[in-house]
């Protein structure tokens, strides 16, 4: 593990998160958005929602993160029968101490990755409602902290809809992004089989040589660190805009909360140390807006049946909304 | 250095000046041409010399204080400017023989006949607008109008202008705002970016990127310091502007080249090198002033030479700049021997044509030798008062016979005057060596501008300058394209645009997006109301609303009266659709719950039952109509 203490200023930060990028995509070839985003999301102290087909690295990321940030990491796989104590642990009667004693479930995880969250129950994805948000789980009006960092990587296939309980949307709004993870490419797949064929094994990540960049403890400052950044007024009005037009927006008949105007802002401001600077641009705030709104949003049926997107709609109010010291007219 | 001593007539000189701003004597009228601050040599102590402009500090121009101030500082430095050369370049196109001309011109006319119907048909398709309201817009401060001013400005020298002048204030966040603002507006004429409001300085970067990969990286310095600036709220110090602005002015210069940039650059930079020739002590405009505060007509001759003979001029002054070809030298050759002008040729290392009689030598002197003294011929001596002319080393003449020698140095002429006519009366030709005479600074210097008035005084009051301009301006567009020979180029132009408008149509504007009018079907719109009673969870409503359709329309179909009972229900269409009595039953049941708000088991289970409901409506003779319900539920 090279470094515990605190990134010291911009730069050394930049080249801390470099680092930790780099390591992830020696494991994780072809995904460069959804790495970066996700580390955006774990040092604004976000959740991830991720949208794709099986197969495409998803637990493979979980555990590369794990490994690289020197955090712990479970796995849930969501299923019908999934129980709420399934997730967040339960009291156990112990025969010995004549006592119930808590059994943590997998929640009481650094990093949780949260299988296909739409197979199970209302009941039980609520569960994680309070984890997500609070950070903490109650059981038996005992409430018990969750270990710090704490991040939520749940995925959903886009494509089965059978047998599945949609999220509802106060469960979506806890999520910091929604991503969308792609596909490889040709070029992508190709260099996905050499690695193969050159010995990595996903199950066995010893294999790749990981290096342990950072631990928890330097995490923390990392996400500690983020949140001093510098915030222009102008970039204050440009988050609320974007923000306040999915209200009013024809298309949709739900707009954001003001819940995700702190997640752009936060994510703006992790985005913007990512990238070694000490102030958000709007450059920030408008590449993370799509990523931070398209689950926030309701497409109306009528716009739903003419083709639109969520996405469709956040690219058409970005292109509304005015950028802060433009030059354009 | 030479030294010319002139006698000048006393009747001569003694005439008054027929035109002309003023008769001011020669002293008076050179102070006062060399008042306006243009002339900077006069006015800034900092003004930087070349080292040829040097060489009049030695002859005591610096000396005369009363007319050019700043000029006794100015030759206590160093002589460390260049002065910037405007670059020259042509372009040779094939000359094409006459069919092909006439072919070409005749595509051209068509080209033009079309391009003109097209635009007529444009303008007249617009009708007016009646869509558009002018609303009146609250009046705003004078802070917030020049705010708006200063975004909207596009242009982008007026830009780097805006930006230099903001930096000589010290206003450097204005003047890297204004300076940025120019980048982008030239990447946008250059279609490298699109400078819309809603795009970021990360979107322009991007743009960069993909089209110029190789000035990204530079790009992004400059952006990387205006943000710094604009949302990271650092004070911008002179560096940080200098920084920017020598990134932008290379961004400019390595994307479009021009000169108007670099000449930019060095007045922020370093200064050194130099720019507005004509006001340095090396240009003309103190001479050309001189002259008209003396009585004189002076202007630059842009036509050809060709056409001298249509000139009302009376002298013609040959600057060695000047380009003449041999039409043009006889031109000049029939209008001197018709006694219609004078000519005066200053210096130039051209060989001049035998007609002259003249010859200069540009051969230069010895490093270091000391030029002989000039002296005036005995011949001349008597003509011209005591004047004292100073002058650097440079030519000499020589003189063939018949020619009259004014001034020598050492033993060959300097300047010399010879007669065309037979008579030796008629068609004056002036030859000096060069053309220092007729610089800026040389009016500093002793009784030179006394000199030059003596000099010119006899050829008449109107004279014509013929420079590097003569020649290159045309009387008519026509004239113009063919002497640019741009024929085959706009040929060209204009085919690439027939065929543009053939391919496309008139395109002018902004393009509109066309409008699609799309029919929705009715299952669409039951599938929109569907999905907003699913988002609604309003499932178990929906399927209420479809039994009671539903058993209504079997009640119909098995000829049931309204009274009978579900099981009656049940039983005949059992019989009809030969399922068990049983879950028709159950079935019935479910649909008449759901009508009555009994909670049902799920969602699923609810969508299941609606499904089989429509089966079952299909079965006993179709959904009741072209509504798809059942494929759609």
């Amino acid at each position: 593990m090279k470094k515990q203490e605190e990134p010291v200023d911009a730069q050394e930060f930049k080249a801390t998160f470099e680092t930790i990028r780099n390591q992830v995509e020696r494991a994780v070839v072809g995904q460069t958005d959804l790495v970066e985003h996700t580390l955006i999301a774990l040092l604004a102290r976000g959740h991830v929602l991720l949208e794709g087909a099986p197969g495409l690295g998803k637990t493979l990321l979980v555990r590369v993160l794990g490994q690289v940030l020197a955090c712990d990491y479970r796995r849930i796989q969501f299923t019908p029968d999934l129980m709420p104590s399934d997730v967040t642990g339960g009291n156990v009667f112990n025969q010995q101490r004549g006592a119930f004693d808590f059994l943590k479930g997998p929640v009481f995880t650094q990093l949780l990755l949260g299988d296909e969250i739409n197979r199970a129950p209302a009941k039980t994805q609520s569960a994680l409602l309070e984890a997500m948000q609070e950070r903490q789980v109650t059981v038996d009006g005992v409430t018990r902290a969750l270990p710090d960092p704490f991040l939520v990587m749940a995925t959903q296939n886009p494509i089965e809809s059978q047998g599945t309980y949609p999220l509802p949307e106060a469960q979506l709004d806890r999520f910091m992004f929604k991503l969308s993870v792609l596909s490889p490419s040709h070029a992508v797949e190709v260099a996905i089989l050499r690695n193969h064929l050159a010995g990595f094994d996903a199950q066995s990540l010893e294999s790749v040589h990981l290096e342990r960049v950072i631990g928890p403890a330097g995490l923390v400052a990392m996400q500690t660190h983020i949140r001093g950044l510098r915030v222009d007024e102008g970039i204050l009005a440009y988050i609320a805009d974007i923000v306040c037009r999915t209200r009013g927006h024809r298309a949709l008949y739900f707009g954001a909360s003001p819940r995700a105007s702190i997640a752009l802002l936060h994510g703006a401001q992790a985005r913007a140390a990512s990238r070694g600077r000490d102030f958000v641009i709007p450059d920030d705030v408008k590449t993370l807006a799509p990523a931070v709104l398209r689950h926030r949003v309701g497409l109306q049926p009528d716009a739903e049946i003419e083709g639109m997107s969520t996405d469709d709609c956040v690219a058409e109010i970005l292109r509304d909304v005015r950028v802060p010291e433009t030059i354009a007219a | 250095m030479l030294v010319c001593g002139l006698l000048a007539g006393p009747t001569r000189a003694a005439e008054p000046a027929a035109q002309g701003k003023a008769d001011a004597g020669p002293a008076q009228a050179v102070r006062e041409a060399f008042a306006p601050a243009q002339f900077r040599f006069c006015h800034d102590p900092g003004y930087p010399l070349t080292p040829s402009e040097k060489r009049w500090c030695d002859l005591g121009a610096g000396s005369n204080s009363h007319a050019c101030p700043a000029l006794r500082e100015v030759c206590k430095h160093d002589a460390s400017a260049t002065q910037i050369e405007t670059r020259e370049f042509s372009i040779n196109l094939p000359e094409l023989n006459l069919p092909w001309r006439l072919l070409l011109w005749t595509l051209l006319a068509l080209a033009l006949v079309v391009l003109l119907i097209a635009l007529i048909r444009h303008f007249l398709d617009q009708g007016p607008r009646d869509d558009i309201v002018v609303t009146q817009t609250a009046p705003v401060d004078d802070a917030a109008a020049l705010a708006l001013a200063r975004q909207i400005e596009t242009d982008v020298q007026r830009l780097l202008e805006r930006a230099r002048a903001a930096a000589v204030v010290g206003d450097f966040r204005a003047a890297m705002d204004a300076a940025y603002a120019a980048l982008l507006r030239r990447l946008e004429g250059a279609n490298v970016v699109r400078v819309q409001p809603d795009q970021t300085n990360g979107d322009y970067l991007r743009a960069m990127a993909r089209a110029q990969p190789s000035l990204a990286p530079r790009m992004a310095d400059v952006v990387d310091s205006v943000e710094r600036a604009q949302f990271g709220k650092q004070t911008v110090s002179r560096e940080a502007f200098d920084k920017v602005w020598s990134g932008v002015v290379g961004l400019l210069a390595e994307r479009i080249g021009t000169v108007v940039s670099l000449l930019l650059l060095c007045l922020v930079g370093c200064a050194q090198p130099r720019a507005d020739w004509d006001y340095s002590p090396s240009g003309r405009a103190a001479v050309t002033d001189f002259l008209g505060r003396r009585g004189f007509k002076v202007h630059e001759r842009l036509l050809s030479l060709a056409k001298i003979s249509e000139s009302e001029t009376d002298q013609l002054v040959v600057l060695p700049d000047a380009n003449l070809d041999a039409t043009e030298w006889a031109a000049i050759k029939r209008w001197v021997s018709a006694d219609e002008g004078a000519l005066v040729i200053a210096g130039g290392r051209r060989a001049l044509p035998e007609w002259i009689g003249m010859r200069i030598l540009t051969a230069p002197a010895a490093p270091g030798a000391q030029s002989p003294a000039l002296a005036l011929s005995d011949s001349e001596r008597k003509r011209w008062g005591n004047l004292r002319a100073l002058l650097p080393e440079t030519n000499r003449l020589e003189s063939k016979a018949g020619a009259d020698t004014l001034l020598v140095a050492g033993q060959r002429p300097y300047a010399a005057e010879r007669w065309l006519g037979e008579d030796g009366g008629a068609g004056r030709v002036l030859v000096l060596a060069d053309d220092f005479l007729l610089r800026n600074a040389s009016l500093l210097v002793a009784d030179n501008a006394a000199v030059l008035d003596a000099l010119l005084r006899d050829g008449g009051t109107s004279i014509e300058l013929a420079g590097d301009l003569t020649g290159l301006v045309s009387s008519n567009p026509v004239q113009s394209v063919q002497r640019g020979r741009l024929g085959p180029a706009l040929l060209q132009l204009a085919a690439l645009l027939l065929v543009f408008f053939v391919a496309k149509g008139a395109r002018f504007g902004r393009p509109i997006a066309t409008v699609r009018v799309h029919r929705r079907e009715f299952v669409e719109h039951v599938r929109a109301l569907g999905l907003h009673y699913a988002r609604a969870r309003a499932d178990r409503h929906v399927l209420g609303l479809l039994g009671g359709y539903a058993v209504e329309r079997l009640r119909e179909r098995c000829g049931l009266r309204a009274d009978r009972s579900l099981s009656g229900l049940a039983d005949a269409l059992a019989t009809r659709t030969g399922r068990p009595v049983g879950a028709v039953m159950r079935l019935l049941l479910e649909a008449r719950d759901a009508g009555k708000g009994v909670v049902g088991e799920s969602g699923t289970r609810d969508l299941e039952t609606a499904a089989q409901l429509c089966q079952l409506l299909e079965e006993t003779g179709g959904t009741g109509g072209r509504t798809g319900i059942q494929s759609h539920v």
